[in-house]
């Protein structure tokens, strides 16, 4: 459980890629064999409504569960996630890949010209609310945690 | 003259449709058992082909050779020890790359082989195109596209058997590139492999892999340390662990193969799948969903199931009566017309009795199985199961436990580890079910309050709940059983069950259910007979019966439960099955009135302490004979009778004691 706190909750749709298969050789064994190797790319599709229980889509579109205990074990460099969570990449630049349903959101982030696609520079990541900076317009923006979680982004600054 | 005999493997990862296939080739004609010594189902069809009479041995789903699991422990010493003549490797055509794995695997062992391509169909319908001589062509044997569902390409995959049997001579196999460190290891172990042992129908450098992966399982002493050492040298320089080593090389070719196989890139996940999954999973309507699926599925077996139940054992003993009334009978001395009514027939009947539950398990259980739903389930449950070490399937046995521990144990062959099958068989026997609700019912109206009467039942519930949880968190904390596997399980997409398929399994398990519990069962209800009908000439289950004695010998033991010797013969009864409890009570407690004189001999407390025992010791001989032919060990079966007893007896102890120091009575 102690290093429980450094490790984020996973979110649907973040994406990671497999760089480890971890320390346990019987988990390690099993993904190997179901043919999840490091450099297959992980999509976490959703939680269990209890919570410790994922669901994750693999590059050919299977589904597998697995639990948080196993995920944490892997070695995964991240390269989808939600905005609410980029502290784990720093300050920088990042493009909007999708946006979550919801009529206030949705017209809260038109209106400020956010679409998928959208590069949003962050300068403070982890401090909240979040303040991003959009790159077209210059216009900045104040998130709540509840709004960023609806933002998918990657990096986009190399 | 017999036709010449074809052993053919079925072998294929999970959901590729195997059982599908299994049971279009072979109808009717299959027996289910267990693989020996382990809770591992066997199923063993035969069909003929021309002149072959082929007998179809379906290999339990494996992900590889390398074992994780006790499937794949079986499937490796399968091929290892008793090689098949041929091959009938299953793909799934929406999903080539993870079952190549195996594929590979099996193709490298030079036995003949043929790759059936599963779901075409559907392949087809979601606009997948697949190139199987391509695949054909790098694998080095046939590849037939199927529909195992449809029929599709059923004819077209005999007539490929067919002429593989007619020519095993011709297999090739593939090659794997490997890391240069574990080719020159596994040079190096075939040329000692060669040295060794010929007329190997496997190749040797198949050998050398398994060799490789447990070095432990060697021929000789020198070859063991030797595989032992390359382990050691390939691990150190890869990095990595052999198996996952190997895993690598053969997903890379496979990867490479579903490229050239596959001219479009394969789409995405099935829609249907998805739309179902956005509401049957979702984070508020997936628990509510899923236990009103539960609960529609436990109406479903035991509303259905029960009456007929009754009817059935309703049956049996008007036709015992009937018997009786005979001529034949009332010439054969009174003891023997009671072995054979009150010990045989009553054996017979409580096996037949059992069937109608069974059949109905099966077919709803097989419902929620093939069409995707257990994995959904299980998924849902998973955490609230992981806290007893098992996982999410389990709750559903648990749960159907509650109506009848019989099939529940049966149905423990669903879940996917030997881990989870053996706990939740140990668990099952503490859920109450509908036959101990029945004495449970009768007691507390006796002893109780009617406005008391139902808060004791909840009582009785909420302890088993606890007992269920706490029995888990032991067997849990003393591994017992052996350590759990890791969770890591497919979600298949939502299919339509095929009704042949569900009616096909029932059948096959009421017929397993006759052939390996019926035995145990009716020889525990003759040995019930024994102890209460000998020595002859005593009155039934009396003072001087071998139970009375029995009883009388036990009774310091039970005296600190408020249990006297009279209810201990009926806990002997109980034994057969619940319900005969009360009957039981009846005949030793001898009178008419059995409310009055149960009321009259017995304080609450002391009703309380029996009924307690009764949830909590062994269910009955049916689910005694169930875990026994379930788990293929009576070292799990005592070790079930055992934590029956102990609970029961420690917990009424506790309960009676306790209340006493409380001042009840």
């Amino acid at each position: 459980m102690s290093n429980r706190s450094h490790n984020y909750q996973p979110m649907p749709g973040s994406e990671c890629l497999i760089t480890d298969l971890g320390n346990d050789p019987q988990v390690a064994q099993r993904l190997a064999q179901m043919g999840v190797l490091p450099g297959t790319r992980l999509r976490i599709v959703r939680l269990a409504p209890l919570g410790d229980t994922l669901e994750v889509a693999v590059e050919q579109g299977e589904l597998l569960a697995l639990r948080r205990d196993e995920l944490d074990a892997l070695g995964c460099q991240y390269q989808v996630l939600p905005l609410s969570q980029v502290e784990r990449w720093g300050p920088g630049l990042y493009r909007v890949l999708s946006l979550a349903n919801g009529h206030t959101f949705r017209d809260r982030v038109d209106r400020h010209g956010m679409e998928p696609g959208s590069i949003l520079q962050v300068l403070h990541p982890g401090q909240w609310p979040l303040r991003v900076e959009m790159e077209k317009n210059g216009e900045s923006l104040i998130l709540g945690h509840g709004e960023a979680v609806k933002i998918l982004v990657e990096r986009a600054d190399g | 003259m017999a036709k010449p005999c074809v052993t053919v493997a079925l072998s294929a990862i999970p959901n590729t449709g195997k059982t599908t296939l299994f049971n279009r080739l072979t109808g009717e004609n299959q027996s289910t058992g267990n693989w020996p010594g382990v809770s591992v189902e066997r199923k063993i069809g035969q069909f003929s082909l021309g002149e072959y009479q082929v007998e179809l041995v379906d290999l339990p789903g494996a992900y590889a050779l390398s074992p994780v699991t006790e499937e794949e422990r079986v499937v490796r010493h399968y091929f290892l020890d008793d090689p098949p003549d041929l091959v009938l490797n299953i793909l799934n055509a929406q999903n080539l790359y993870r079952g190549l794995g195996l594929t590979l695997q099996m193709a490298m062992s030079g036995l003949p082989m043929l790759v059936a391509v599963n779901m075409m169909d559907e392949a087809k319908a979601r606009g997948l195109e697949l190139d199987l001589d391509i695949l054909s062509q790098h694998l080095g044997v046939p590849v037939v596209g199927i529909s195992a569902r449809s029929g599709e390409g059923i004819p077209e995959l005999q007539e490929a058997l067919y002429q593989i049997m007619h020519h095993p001579e011709t297999a090739h196999f593939p090659h794997i590139s490997c890391p240069p460190v574990l080719e020159e290891a596994v040079k190096d172990l075939v040329r000692r492999l060669e040295a060794l042992e010929e007329g190997q129908r496997l190749r040797p450098d198949f050998l050398a892999f398994r060799l490789l992966e447990v070095p432990a399982e060697a021929p000789t002493e020198p070859l063991k340390q030797q595989a032992d050492q390359w382990r050691l040298k390939i691990e150190k320089s890869l990095q990595t662990s052999v198996p996952v080593a190997c895993a690598s090389c053969r997903f890379n070719a496979a990867r490479g193969l579903v490229r050239e196989a596959t001219h479009q890139h394969p789409p995405g996940s099935d829609a249907r799948s998805e739309t179902l999954d956005r509401v049957l999973l979702h984070r508020w309507l997936g628990l509510p969903l899923f236990l009103i699926i539960m609960a529609l599925l436990f109406q479903a077996i035991y509303g259905l199931g029960m009456p007929l139940q009754e009817l059935l054992a309703h049956g049996f003993d008007a036709g015992g009566a009937g018997l009786r009334s005979t001529l034949a009978m009332t010439s054969l001395p009174d003891w023997l017309v009671s072995l054979l009514l009150d010990g045989l027939w009553q054996g017979v009947g409580v096996v037949v009795s059992f069937f109608p539950l069974i059949l109905f398990f099966f077919v709803f259980m097989s419902l929620i199985e093939d069409s995707g739903y257990m994995a959904r389930a299980a998924f849902l449950m998973d955490r609230l199961m992981h806290r007893l070490g098992l996982d999410g399937k389990a709750f559903i046995n648990l749960l159907l436990g509650y109506g009848c521990n019989v099939p529940a144990v049966m149905g423990t062959r669903i879940l996917s580890s030997r881990y989870n099958r053996i706990v939740t068989m140990l668990l099952i026997p503490f859920t109450l079910c509908s036959a101990r609700l029945q004495v449970f019912v009768f007691m507390t109206g006796i002893l109780f309050t009617s406005a008391m009467a139902p808060w004791v039942l909840l009582v009785l519930y909420l302890i088993s709940f606890v007992v269920v949880i706490a029995i888990g968190l032991l067997l849990r904390l003393f591994r017992i059983t052996g350590q759990p596997e890791p969770f890591i399980m497919e979600i298949p997409p939502y299919r339509l069950p095929i009704l042949r398929s569900v009616l096909l399994r029932s059948w096959q398990e009421m017929k397993d259910f006759l052939y390996r519990a019926a035995t145990l069962i009716v020889a525990g209800v003759l040995v019930v007979w024994l102890l209460t009908h000998l020595p002859v000439n005593q009155p039934v289950a009396g003072a001087d019966t071998w139970a009375g004695l029995l009883g009388r010998s036990v009774s310091p033991l039970f005296e600190p439960l408020g249990i006297d010797w009279h209810e201990t013969i009926a806990l002997l009864f109980g034994f057969i099955a619940k319900e005969i409890v009360i009957g039981a009570l009846a005949v030793i407690y001898g009178g008419a009135d059995l409310s009055a004189r149960i009321a009259s001999q017995v304080t609450p407390l002391q009703g309380l302490s029996f009924m307690l025992f009764v949830l909590l010791y062994t269910p009955c001989v049916a689910t005694v004979a169930a875990i026994r032919a379930e788990s293929q060990s009576w070292r799990i079966t005592f070790l079930s009778l055992a934590l029956g007893l102990g609970t029961a007896w420690l917990a009424s102890l506790a309960l009676y004691q306790g209340g006493r120091a409380l001042g009840f009575s």
